[in-house]
């Protein structure tokens, strides 16, 4: 166990784990805004950790699956440096599985039917006959998708019966489409390991150098496009300086994935202040 | 010479049937795609309540086992005809198939987006008229009931799939003409399976329960179970060819049944003993075709966990019983799931050549569990109650049985009998509630609020109830309180704060209406209900030119909308324009061609044109839906009046206060008096 918490320590999976939950949080927030209802804390809770484990079974599927790409890469997972069999992991990853299914059922059925449908879009992602992953810009799709089903999880506490159809417009774009942008860098750690295993990626697909240049406007443009969808010209303040930032870390030699996500949290930061001093920002008005 | 370099699209194929993955790894990846259709499906499609149902139980047998067992089904039909037809491996066309079932999960985004937000209702085919009218499907600028505009792109796309399959594979046109027409076939034969099964015992001369009640009900509680032991009777015999053709070790194996029969005998000598228990309360049991499949798949599933061997290889043998059994148990019933994992659990940690006590107890056990399962397959959830003859536990679980055949069957007053009858042996919150849904159906609004107060803890189904009661009686501050009280709790809340809005704009309070329509837009209500209620408000304050285009605005939004027709046909009912009022009803009856009401309603306009005949029909019609409405028979009276048969007359007005004793307008009628000839 305390073998599995290093792996998990390492890189940038801490991280990662945090994206995953910032749109949950954003989704309570917005059910509770809503529906002016009282924060339920232990669903709350309960969903969080649900969210997480769910997390980290993605994770270990993609290690197994990705084991070839990762071994090119020299990115050490529990699997590639040998700490763990395939099996004894695959173990782990069942009982994170059952781990986020229980705590999402202990919420509500509901609950554990989106995390059942996160769990099942990473397998498709990272797993055959799909693996998804292979397919840019499919691959880039899925994981902006997979935000957005956290944050509509954590919105479903508020509002089980159409979670799907209730949830905010404006939020599920404000989630959607700057990670769309965005979210090519993680692969550019991966290009050696993909491009030898028929993955395709910005960079595979563009080449490394074109590649990190789009990549590096395209972070930018992420970062321009959240004042945009909210309508708030005033973040812009923020917003342009950040994605600048984090354009430059994008295109500087050696790559390192954390200062990207570094920027990304005082993003977040900001953006959790601005939120709970104006709601209205991310609500959608309700129509008399 | 050289042979020519493959195509792309050979090439893709090719990189598709040779990918190199387990069965296991190939089976879940079907599964994950059936799941995110099923899942989506019941976000975007039908009510858009989220898992189909507001119960975790029926939601988990529609999602988990209903519809993957239906579209498992279809995979190995269509794995046999591109086997017969290409004469390929079965893993390889396993594989492409695999990838060509993501078309299924095209339709719900499809229908959202089509339908504006308000989804398809996705049905099975009738009868074999709707099977008939099946072939204008590919007419594109026509609206069928019978399927969505997302079910049209997912079959055309499964046809054309088949074709470029079967004539990339053999390069022969006839073969290539004749997969889709074989596909089509196939999909037609699906759409009507359940229903042309439920007509069986009609056309027998068996005419006691609907065909539709031997569908929904039967044994079982939840209507998915039935529709999941036919697909799993479809998927034994595909499964059986497939397994003769590909596996014969397997198949052989899955055919010797003697290494079983200890324990099929105690399982079938359950299944007897149950039947014969439950007989004198569940006196129809022989009649329902679904039962005799029951048996068969229940049976044959003992078989399966008796012979699947976890230490076998290769393990694909395991897999393919496990994931069958699997299945199968909890189709049948999660008491019987249970006895099949211990009878698992059991047969898998007795050694078997030991010459010890342990095995002779280990064996015992194992018979005995059969029984039971074999037991639970008729008594379900009262088992282990009902198991032990003594006390009334099988009379309770049977009128039980009983009485909800006969709610579904809407004979209310044979079903509220029946329930009443279980209430004397032992009262629970299920009972109180449809003894108080025949209540309220039978229009005796007052018992039923009495004994619906008195649930403990109220579901879904017992508040909707409860409210509906009080409204009938005009009780609305009530009705108003009982649905925010149970929105506050969480339950349902869009589901209730659009039923307030509904009420408030019946009763035309406008600022109300608004206020709630207005949450109820928070809680992604659809644009179609939207205005159509708002229509409600503007005919019930008489507004009809403002109604009018609130409804056509619903009918913008979904032109499917029964209420949003219904409302239309209402507002020139109102206005004296009968003409265009039957136009809208009829529309109406296009889309719900069992909606006793819209029959009514063509009748009352019958009625008005002294047109006795067709009202007479109409009225008939309504009542052959629901012969236990009092509003029916009144008005089957008033045609008799009309017509001068006023003892006719009085005995239909009797025949509406028996169902209903506060039905005020046949008191009135009967005040009237009767001539002697």
């Amino acid at each position: 166990m305390i073998k599995l918490i290093r792996f998990w320590l390492y890189g940038s999976r801490p991280f990662i784990a945090l994206h995953y939950l910032f749109p949950t949080a954003l989704g309570v927030f917005i059910g509770y805004h809503t529906f002016n209802k009282p924060v339920y804390f232990l669903p709350c809770a309960l969903t969080f950790l649900a969210v997480f484990f769910s997390f980290q079974s993605s994770i270990i599927l993609n290690d197994i699956y990705d084991i070839k790409t990762d071994a090119y890469t020299r990115r050490a997972t529990p699997l590639t440096s040998g700490g763990y069999s395939r099996r004894s992991y695959l173990i782990w990853g069942a009982v994170f599985l059952a781990a986020g299914l229980i705590a999402a059922g202990a919420v509500g059925y509901r609950i554990m039917l989106i995390i059942l449908l996160g769990n099942i879009l990473h397998f498709l992602y990272s797993a055959p006959p799909f693996r998804l992953k292979k397919f840019f810009p499919l691959s880039v799709i899925m994981l902006a998708s997979g935000a957005v089903l956290a944050a509509i999880v954590g919105y479903a506490i508020y509002e089980p019966a159409r979670p799907f159809l209730s949830f905010p417009g404006k939020a599920a774009l404000f989630i959607f489409i700057p990670l769309l942008f965005s979210l090519n860098f993680r692969d550019l750690a991966d290009y050696e390991g993909d491009r030898r295993d028929n993955v395709s990626s910005l960079f595979t697909v563009l080449g490394l150098n074109t590649g990190r240049i789009v990549n590096a406007v395209m972070v930018f443009l992420s970062y321009a496009a959240v004042p945009v969808i909210l309508g708030y010209p005033p973040l812009f303040i923020a917003a342009l300086p950040l994605g600048l930032i984090s354009c430059y870390f994008c295109l500087k030699k050696p790559f390192r994935e954390r200062n990207v996500f570094i920027i990304y949290f005082i993003l977040v930061v900001i953006l959790t202040v601005l939120f709970n001093l104006k709601p209205g920002i991310v609500l959608t008005p309700v129509p008399r | 010479m050289k042979t020519p370099a493959p195509g792309i699209l050979t090439r893709i194929l090719n990189s598709i049937e040779t990918d190199n993955y387990p069965f296991l790894i190939g089976g879940a990846g079907l599964f994950a795609i059936i799941t995110v259709r099923n899942i989506f499906e019941s976000a975007f499609e039908g009510s858009q309540v989220f898992g189909f149902s507001v119960y975790a139980s029926r939601s988990f047998y529609m999602i988990f086992s209903h519809y993957p067992l239906f579209y498992i089904a279809f995979f190995l039909c269509f794995l046999l005809t591109l086997y017969f037809l290409t004469g390929e491996k079965m893993s390889r066309i396993a594989r492409t198939l695999i990838v060509g079932m993501t078309v299924i999960i095209l339709p719900p985004f499809i229908d959202i987006i089509i339908s504006r937000g308000s989804g398809y209702d996705l049905k099975y085919l009738r009868n074999i008229q709707e099977l008939s009218r099946s072939f204008r499907f590919f007419n594109p600028v026509q609206d069928l009931t019978q399927s969505s505009w997302g079910q049209r792109a997912e079959i055309v796309l499964a046809l054309g799939g088949a074709v470029f399959y079967v004539f990339l594979k053999t390069r022969n046109l006839l073969k290539s003409a004749a997969a889709p027409v074989i596909f089509f076939g196939i999909i037609l034969i699906f759409g009507i399976i359940p229903n042309l099964a439920a007509r069986i015992p009609a056309d027998l001369g068996f005419h006691r329960f609907s065909p539709n009640t031997l569908i929904t009900a039967g044994l079982f509680k939840i209507d998915s179970q039935n529709y999941s032991i036919i697909f799993l009777f479809l998927i034994l015999v595909a499964g059986f060819f497939i397994l003769k053709i590909s596996r014969k070790n397997i198949f052989s194996q899955m055919t010797f049944i003697k290494p079983s029969l200890s324990y099929l005998a105690p399982a079938a000598v359950g299944i007897i003993y149950g039947w014969v228990m439950i007989r004198p309360y569940w006196p129809y049991i022989p009649y329902s075709p679904f039962n005799y499949l029951l048996i068969l798949v229940s049976l044959l599933t003992v078989h399966f966990v008796n012979i699947a061997d976890p230490r076998s290889r290769p393990a694909e043998g395991f897999f393919i019983l496990a994931l069958f059994s699997a299945f199968s148990a909890i189709a049948i019933g999660p008491v019987y799931a249970g006895l099949l994992a211990l009878f698992f659990l059991v047969r898998n940690c007795r050694k078997p050549d030991a010459r010890d006590i342990s095995n002779h107890a280990a064996r015992a056990a194992l018979v005995l569990i059969s029984f039971c399962a074999g037991f639970s397959v008729i008594f379900q959830n009262a088992t282990f109650a009902a198991i032990i003859p003594t006390g009334r536990s099988a009379e309770h679980h049977g009128r039980q049985v009983l009485g909800w055949n006969y709610f579904i069957n809407r004979d209310f007053p044979d079903a509220l009998e029946q329930y009443r009858q279980a209430q004397n042996i032992r009262a629970n919150d299920e009972i109180r509630k449809r003894i108080g849904q025949c209540y309220l159906h039978l229009g005796q609004t007052g018992p039923a609020i009495k004994i619906l107060k008195d649930i403990k803890r109220p579901d879904y189904e017992a508040i909707l109830t409860l409210a509906d009661a009080y409204s009938q009686t005009g009780r609305i501050p009530e009705t108003v309180r009982l649905y925010d009280s149970a929105r506050e709790a969480n339950i349902e809340p869009a589901e209730f704060i659009t039923a307030v809005a509904q009420i408030m704009a019946r009763h035309g309070d406008r600022e109300k209406t608004f206020s709630y329509l207005a949450r109820a837009v928070a809680y992604g209500i659809p644009r179609f209900k939207y205005y159509q209620i708002q229509g409600d408000l503007y005919y019930q304050n008489g507004d009809f030119n403002a109604a009018r285009a609130a409804y056509d605005r619903a009918l913008g939004y979904n032109p499917r909308s029964v209420t949003a027709y219904a409302g239309k046909g209402m507002n020139y009912y109102r206005q004296g324009d009968l003409t265009r009022a039957e136009g809208e009803f009829m529309s109406a009856l296009r889309f719900s061609p069992d909606n006793f009401a819209l029959y009514n309603n063509l009748g009352a306009i019958s009625l008005l044109k002294k047109d006795y005949a067709a009202a007479q029909g109409y009225f008939t019609r309504s009542l052959a839906i629901n012969p236990t409405q009092a509003e029916g028979y009144y008005n089957l009276g008033l045609i008799a009046e009309n017509t001068g048969d006023l003892p006719r007359a009085h005995a239909l007005y009797q025949k509406a206060l028996a169902i209903n004793p506060d039905f005020l307008p046949a008191t009135e009628a009967l005040k009237k008096p009767v001539k002697d000839d």
